[in-house]
């Protein structure tokens, strides 16, 4: 696995800036910000080469679209990144967002239960806005998010996130943090994890996604098949000025009983490829894996 | 204690697929992590739920379970105290 397939996600900025920005969004207009933002976007695609490039390839190779098209969805999508991330700052701020939910059925069903699940997030569209729309009265949702992060974005979760019965738990280098996954699993919690990119261990499941193989982490679906897990992927991608759309999709099938656990990771891996492949059909824009993801140029 | 030793390492090399090795390989007292037998961060959490289905052992405290993750000699010893199975 090389290094650069490793997480190192992070937000840009210092602390002093996000509280700044949290600070400016309870006093100024959306739009206002997005502007701001709008200024900075040319920078990010000049300095930031590699994860222009990544996007480009991924708009002309994957997507099929010409030169010309992908230079363009290269702009609107790292512009749709930027207000992807104002709008989290927003949420700090107590911005209240509208949330389109068609599946929600899918989520209360196994939220009402008595097991616990798996909720599988991705780079793509603002997975961290989810926690508003996807809440459960009778089960907890843990929601990994990976060591690195600055202090100020932590805190700030943990305030917009702790009213919805949601309790972050950070991943790092040291395995303290699994004590907290494993013991939230075994008490029926829900655990809501990235599954498309490589932290923490090396392993890796191939899948076919946009007509190329693809490798993501094989640590959410390792657990899922070891205990047996209901598993959701959910998406909520950005569809207005204040509005998101939530794409559920169930993964795990009554086919999938009786599955070696090897057989029964592939399987979910492959659906959760599915269910990421349909999301960017109707939302091509909104992948934010600045890093060529794909293993072959095809 | 020799034993569940050996038991303990028929079911990690089964838990974890660790087809090339044998019990034999295993040493009582090598690191399990990283430069021991190599395991990770997946790995860690099967070894939860290893002992959790076949000891009924809930290892909750990240730092009591770090101790007991050890060695082979250490995951005896804490099983041999603690099992309700």
């Amino acid at each position: 696995m090389s290094e650069d397939r490793q997480w190192t996600g992070r937000t840009d900025g210092t602390g002093w800036m996000h509280k700044a920005l949290t600070g400016l969004f309870k006093v100024l207009p959306i739009p206002l910000m997005y502007l701001f933002m709008a200024l900075v976007v040319p920078f990010y695609l000049i300095f930031n080469h590699k994860g222009y490039l990544a996007i480009y390839h991924y708009l002309h190779r994957r997507m099929g679209w010409g030169p010309l098209k992908a230079f363009w969805g290269c702009c609107v999508n790292h512009f749709l990144f930027g207000a992807c991330l104002m709008d989290r700052f927003a949420a700090y701020a107590g911005r209240k967002f509208k949330m389109e939910v068609p599946d929600l059925h899918l989520f209360n069903a196994l939220s009402e239960g008595e097991e616990g699940f798996l909720m599988l997030a991705s780079h793509i569209g603002n997975p961290e806005l989810c926690g508003y729309m996807l809440r459960s009265e009778r089960k907890r949702m843990n929601a990994i998010s990976f060591g690195g992060e600055k202090s100020t974005v932590q805190a700030s979760r943990t305030r917009m996130l702790g009213g919805n019965n949601i309790r972050l738990i950070e991943a790092g280098e040291d395995m303290g943090w699994l004590f907290t996954l494993g013991t939230a699993l075994s008490d029926g919690e829900i655990v809501s994890i990235h599954a498309d990119r490589v932290f923490g261990s090396p392993k890796t499941l191939e899948v076919e996604l946009l007509d190329a193989p693809a490798r993501i982490p094989e640590g959410p679906f390792a657990i899922a098949a070891s205990r047996d897990l209901p598993v959701l992927a959910a998406f909520s991608l950005k569809t207005g000025l204040k509005r998101y759309h939530a794409s559920i999709f169930r993964l795990d099938t009554p086919q999938m009983e009786g599955l070696s656990r090897p057989e029964k990771m592939q399987a979910l891996a492959d659906k959760y490829a599915l269910s990421v492949e349909t999301v960017l059909k109707q939302w091509p824009l909104q992948w934010y894996n600045f890093y060529e993801f794909w293993d072959r140029k095809l | 204690m020799e034993d569940l030793k050996y038991e303990l390492k028929e079911k990690i090399i089964e838990a974890l697929r660790l087809d090339d090795l044998v019990p034999e390989d295993i040493e009582d007292d090598a690191p399990i992590f990283k430069e021991g037998l190599g395991l990770d961060s997946i790995d860690a959490l099967e070894l939860m739920l290893l002992m959790e289905k076949n000891y009924g052992i809930r290892l909750s405290n990240p730092s009591e379970g770090k101790q007991v993750f050890k060695s082979i000699t250490t995951m005896a010893e804490y099983v041999s105290a603690h099992r309700s199975k």
